[in-house]
């Protein structure tokens, strides 16, 4: 099943993110360029890491930029979203 | 006897280029023939204002020429001035003023910063009015003594109680001749210092070496976010960037193609630990391999660094010429080459006490100038690599954070019936970790969590806020009920 863009969201939402932001992000553009803070940011990592029962290797998440990257980044990986 | 440390960053550049541009922030810039007019102004301002030799004088400023001309003004007329960053609670405010015994405070007039103290405000702008009732000659700077203040910064305690670090004139001056020629610096060179000049760091960056050099510094007066930072350094092509790991991560996962870092020839990085694959991903990214380093407020300099274009990733690098280093063991020997110690250094320039915290002064600068950095690390062949603190606290974002200050905070929720606070990682990067007891029937779920986040969020700075709560049935203890944060770290 695919990671659905709706499904992170709601996870931004946990990690502490306001709505209105979460509900305004574009899925293409660096989150950290839309509302997305140095605090917001590694608390979604953490909960996204809790949530798919995962490690992202340091080495590719600096690669995870936008939702559109961790969907498909969640999609080649997580084995049981 | 010591030069005045303002004097002497400011004369030679009133001789060799009156007219080049000292500071640039947003649309406002300086020359140093401004810069200097202004820092005597200040001078005078502040002493018609009751200020003398060796008084205390906090400096609540936002990075800009205002902030350097306040600092540098207080230097000028003998004072001390007290740097503290604008996003304090009030009862930081009150706690390092009253320690302080800062009689002065220099601020915007609708900060918060002055409610609770006893500080009388001067608002920042009055200290360069153009009229001012000017009190003796503000031309010729304060002669200092040898033991005389030039700076004072505040660190975060174990306690959560700041300590004051007092720097002497001459230790203001000391990164010029240290840590600026490990850099290769000219006055060609153009410095950007995300963090700002109420850390070493930034201070260093801005202040001493950027005044020492003749160059030109660039000061940005918002919350370092990444549009800010990307728009500075396309705007005023600064050569060289300091910075701390967490803001080149930031930078990295918001760089988009039109943001232009081509001018930059050097990106320093201290603060924290920077981990490998930040470094490998930075350097990919750009082509320019981040410079790795460390230093502490109470070096105000970088004794330990990487050269520009031989850095290593994972490694602090080399000892900066006028800094002996040791790694020692818990009896205080020698551990040979290889082997984990905790850092001691010595060299010119360090502090020599603690304000008015005598035990902390002995427990931190032993006989012999030997300082304790509270740092481990591993020597092999002259190079350092940091393996973590000695103690309880964390660096993030480059900024200390005392466990206990967060345990405290979180004690205060209804649901948090015991809970310590230690280290994990999320990026490679050190992060607060909350380990929660929750009281019998409170929820354990990930929503619980996240209101325990926003809880500390409200409550925090942001350095202090945790990025990951576990809930456990019982904390690990000494047989004498000593909670051990250590054994709950996630590295």
């Amino acid at each position: 099943m695919a990671v659905t863009k709706a499904a992170l969201k709601e996870l931004l939402i946990l990690a502490g993110v306001e709505r209105a932001v979460v509900d305004a992000l574009p899925s293409d553009a660096p989150m950290l360029r839309h509302g997305i803070d140095s605090l917001d940011f590694p608390s979604f990592i953490v909960v996204l890491e809790e949530h798919f029962g995962l490690t992202i290797p340091e080495a590719e998440a600096w690669e995870l930029r936008t939702l559109d990257d961790f969907a498909a980044y969640l999609d080649a990986r997580a084995p049981k979203a | 006897m010591p030069q005045n440390a303002a004097w002497a960053l400011l004369t030679p550049n009133l001789r060799r280029h009156p007219h080049k541009t000292a500071y640039r922030c947003g649309d406002a810039s300086l020359t140093y023939a401004g810069l200097a007019d202004a820092v005597a102004r200040a001078g005078a301002r502040l002493a018609a204002s009751g200020a003398r030799p060796g008084d205390r004088i906090g400096c609540v400023l936002p990075d800009g020429p205002a902030a350097a001309v306040a600092l540098l003004g207080a230097m000028w007329i003998g004072a001390c001035p007290v740097p503290l960053p604008t996003n304090l609670g009030p009862e930081d405010y009150a706690f390092i003023l009253e320690d302080a015994g800062a009689q002065l405070l220099v601020a915007e007039p609708d900060h918060p910063a002055p409610s609770r103290t006893s500080a009388r405000l001067l608002p920042a702008a009055s200290l360069t009015d153009p009229e001012p009732a000017l009190a003796g000659d503000g031309s010729s700077p304060h002669v200092p003594g040898p033991d005389d203040l030039a700076l004072m910064l505040y660190t975060s305690g174990s306690t959560g109680r700041p300590k004051g670090v007092p720097h002497g004139h001459a230790d203001i001056l000391r990164p010029i001749e240290t840590f600026g020629r490990v850099l290769g610096l000219s006055e060609n060179d153009v410095l950007f210092s995300v963090s700002k000049m109420s850390f070493a760091y930034g201070l260093i960056a801005s202040l001493t070496l950027a005044l020492g050099y003749g160059a030109t510094a660039v000061l940005l007066s918002d919350k370092p976010a990444p549009d800010a930072v990307f728009a500075a350094i396309g705007r005023f092509r600064p050569s060289v960037v300091f910075a701390v790991p967490s803001v080149y991560g930031l930078l990295l996962r918001a760089m988009e193609p039109g943001d232009d870092l081509s001018g930059v020839r050097l990106f320093y990085s201290a603060g924290e630990a920077l981990p490998p694959a930040l470094f490998a991903a930075w350097r990919d990214r750009t082509g320019s391999a981040p410079c790795e380093g460390i230093g502490s407020t109470e070096a105000y300099n970088v004794f330990i660094s990487n050269r520009p274009g031989q850095a290593q990733a994972g490694t602090t690098g080399r000892l900066v010429p006028g800094y002996e280093a040791r790694l020692v063991d818990e009896a205080g020997q020698d551990v040979p080459d290889g082997q984990p110690g905790a850092l001691r250094i010595r060299g010119q320039g360090l502090a020599v006490e603690y304000w008015n915290l005598p035990d902390k002064t002995r427990e931190t600068m032993l006989p012999g100038g030997w300082v304790r950095t509270g740092d481990l690390f591993v020597a092999q062949g002259g190079v350092y690599v940091h393996q973590g603190r000695c103690d309880d606290m964390l660096k993030v974002a480059g900024r200390f954070v005392s466990p206990q200050v967060v345990e405290n905070v979180l004690l205060t929720h209804p649901e948090v019936a015991e809970c310590a606070v230690s280290a994990c990682r999320v990026d490679g990067l050190e992060r607060p970790l909350a380990v929660v007891v929750a009281r019998e029937g409170a929820a354990t779920d990930a929503a619980q969590a996240a209101a325990l986040r926003r809880f500390a969020r409200d409550r925090l700075p942001e350095e202090m806020c945790p990025a990951r709560v576990e809930f456990v049935a019982a904390l690990p203890k000494t047989s004498t009920g000593k909670i051990i944060r250590r054994t709950l770290r996630r590295d």
